[in-house]
């Protein structure tokens, strides 16, 4: 990139227009976009990409044994087959993968390693990826698992799981190093009067991958309500985002769909593969204690992450119900106290569910429920 | 512009005796400290020797980050012990830096960067450190003075208040100048409120008026590096100082202007490089490596 697309670009950039004509946002933070990266004329691949508003769901009792946590590889083998079959229409497997990635691709597996070793982006759902990615002519070499924590992966150990040369990298060498992110994109954005007002983008995503899959999990989450989709690609692929939460107030409302809908991450994002062996129904993105763990025992698969996150809040808010926890909807500061690990019945921030329809505004899918379509399956 | 007059390095502030010259010079000090009557053995012993009377000195703390872990607070910042706003509000003064360990390197550094007639005590540790960094400094060092590059002015009435408002701005990296009335050469001029109950909330109010984008100088990537900014011409400089005791890996520095040529120079045996040098709205930016105590870097015109 040379100066003059830099300046170019970043002033194709400018304050981010919000909030979204006719929404009820008011009082929003001022983002500015800095990137050199534009959408590809195609507009084909990304968020919300080919099968907007339409998710696939494959669920099966015996894909993980809960008393020994151990996940049944050949049924999540099954399972993918399964889900990227009905996502695409096409009967072999190895066309659904050809359909979205091609030998020469450079592959970036976002991992959700924040409540390992316990709950994680499962070694063997990723495993069977990388599987099909090299089934179909990837390279091993092309192909990179990545969170931004090191110490976080290390408790996973996924190389174990795949075949040599897979990379599997940590972002952040050492916590808080801004050298495995992209300098020139970068979000920018004063929450709380903090003095390091960037965000950047993982340098791998804009320079060196050429897609992305997106592998979250089903989980609660102590300020945006859910993590699912949206929230591991946005948080998970920037540098300093921990600024956004002070005291009681959270900014992930808006934050994490303008982490998202930025280029190229926003296009190069082709396919999220939602991992719901394990699940956290409170006290996320982490797992406190083993009691708010559960197992939905289900994948989902598609391209728009914000109709996944729509339904992942059913999911998370209807297992909180059968415990008598609280909704992650209450905006109560009643509910809000010191000791909210272990307290279904407590918070930590106001949460921010509503991030979901607000990354819908800004293009990334489809929130109304009632327009999503949904294939579900139990193997 | 103030001016400030081209001044010595920081010295070791030393009362022990001559035998002991071989040990400052295998750990490389050169500027030394000593009594009055000492000064000619010493300049005989090969040292940059100059004499000091230490109750001529303003004793100031040792620079460092306190983590005070056990003590509650707004924010997870942490908590940097800076003299740069004493040196600021007090530039013709002579400052003595009780500082152990590898802090003199530190101390040293933080003085060297605000142009002000330092000297440092310390231990034996202390001088290996200080030794190491006094080639960096020697390096470095110009006669022609420096004149500091400042955003705001701020009206110092030299209380406690306002010392600590001096303070937060420094931490923040919000550069300044004490000035007796308002300059018009500044962007913004202040008088602080010595009555105000919350100086980290009116240091922020400033940075507000301020405006980030009229700012000549930001830092990305750290909350312990502070940073100062002089010219000399049509030359920028950019001390960086790293107040915690371990390396910062990767600090991205914004300055305002369009400077293509960057050099780098650096304290510690790990130098680092210069990385994604950026000419872009109307600003130089350029991330370094790693952050040892200090680094140098100076900006040009092509």
């Amino acid at each position: 990139m040379d100066r003059r697309t830099f300046l170019a670009t970043a002033a194709a950039y400018p304050m981010l227009a919000l909030p979204i004509p006719g929404a009820p946002y008011a009082g929003l933070p001022k983002y500015r976009k800095v990137t050199s990266h534009t959408p590809p004329a195609s507009g084909l691949f990304g968020m919300p990409g080919r099968f907007p508003a339409q998710v696939v769901r494959v669920a099966a009792e015996n894909s993980i044994e809960t008393t020994t946590e151990k996940i049944n590889g050949p049924v999540v083998k099954d399972m993918v087959a399964k889900g990227m079959s009905e996502l695409t229409g096409l009967r072999d497997p190895r066309d659904s993968w050809r359909s979205f990635f091609e030998p020469s691709d450079v592959v970036g597996i976002k991992v959700n390693c924040s409540g390992a070793p316990m709950v994680m982006s499962s070694p063997e759902v990723v495993a069977e990826i990388v599987q099909n990615l090299i089934a179909i002519g990837v390279k091993a070499s092309n192909i990179w698992i990545y969170e931004r924590f090191p110490d976080q992966m290390a408790t996973v150990d996924y190389a174990k799981y795949v075949p040599a040369g897979v990379h599997v990298d940590g972002i952040e060498k050492t916590r808080q190093s801004i050298l495995g992110y992209d300098p020139k994109t970068y979000v920018e954005v004063d929450f709380f009067g903090e003095d390091d007002t960037r965000s950047m983008l993982v340098r791998h995503v804009s320079e060196r991958f050429t897609k992305i899959i997106n592998v979250p999990n089903m989980k609660d989450h102590g300020a945006s309500g859910v993590t699912g989709c949206l929230k591991n690609i946005a948080y998970g692929n920037y540098s300093n985002v921990a600024r956004s939460h002070q005291y009681s107030k959270t900014n992930t409302l808006s934050f994490i769909g303008t982490l998202a809908s930025m280029e190229p991450l926003k296009s190069k994002t082709v396919l999220n593969v939602m991992d719901g062996m394990r699940g956290v129904w409170h006290g996320g993105p982490f797992l406190h204690d083993k009691k708010f763990r559960f197992y939905p025992k289900e994948m989902m698969f598609g391209t728009d992450p914000v109709a996944m996150d729509r339904l992942l809040l059913d999911v998370i808010e209807a297992k909180r119900k059968t415990e008598s926890a609280i909704s992650v909807w209450e905006r109560s500061d009643k509910f809000i106290h010191k000791g909210f690990e272990n307290d279904p019945n407590s918070n930590n921030f106001v949460r921010e569910p509503g991030h979901i329809e607000f990354a819908g505004n800004l293009g990334l899918g489809t929130y109304d429920i009632s327009k999503i379509q949904t294939k579900a399956f139990r193997l | 512009m103030m001016l400030l007059a081209a001044i010595a390095l920081p010295a070791l502030l030393w009362d022990r005796p001559p035998e002991t010259a071989k040990t400052l010079k295998a750990a490389g000090i050169v500027e030394i400290a000593v009594a009055a009557d000492k000064v000619a053995t010493w300049k005989a012993a090969g040292f940059s020797a100059r004499a000091l009377a230490p109750a001529t000195c303003m004793a100031v703390p040792a620079p460092q980050v306190n983590m005070r872990a056990n003590v509650a607070r707004a924010t997870s910042s942490p908590w940097v012990d800076s003299n740069s706003w004493r040196f600021v509000r007090n530039p013709s003064a002579k400052f003595c830096i009780d500082a152990p360990g590898k802090s003199a390197a530190l101390a040293a550094a933080e003085a060297f960067a605000y142009g002000v007639d330092a000297y440092i005590k310390t231990d034996d540790a202390g001088v290996a450190a200080l030794g190491a960094i006094e080639g960096l400094l020697h390096g470095a060092w110009s006669p022609e003075a420096e004149a500091p590059v400042a955003d705001i002015g701020v009206n110092d009435d030299g209380s406690p208040a306002t010392g600590e408002m001096l303070n937060l701005l420094s931490r923040r990296n919000l550069l300044y100048k004490v000035v007796k009335s308002p300059d018009s050469s500044l962007k913004l001029n202040v008088t602080p409120d010595r009555n105000s109950p919350d100086p980290s909330k009116q240091a922020y109010a400033v940075r507000q008026s301020l405006g980030d984008e009229n700012r000549s100088l930001r830092l990305y990537g750290s909350e312990v590096v502070i940073a100062r900014l002089t010219r000399r011409g049509n030359l920028l400089r950019v001390h960086l100082v790293n107040y915690s005791q371990r390396p910062v890996n990767g600090l991205r520095v914004r300055v305002s202007g369009t400077f293509p040529k960057v050099d780098l120079r650096s304290s510690g045996a790990d130098q680092p490089k210069l990385l994604d040098i950026v000419q872009s709205d109307g600003g130089t930016e350029f991330t370094l490596s790693t952050m040892n105590e200090y680094a140098i870097v100076d900006l040009a015109p092509r």
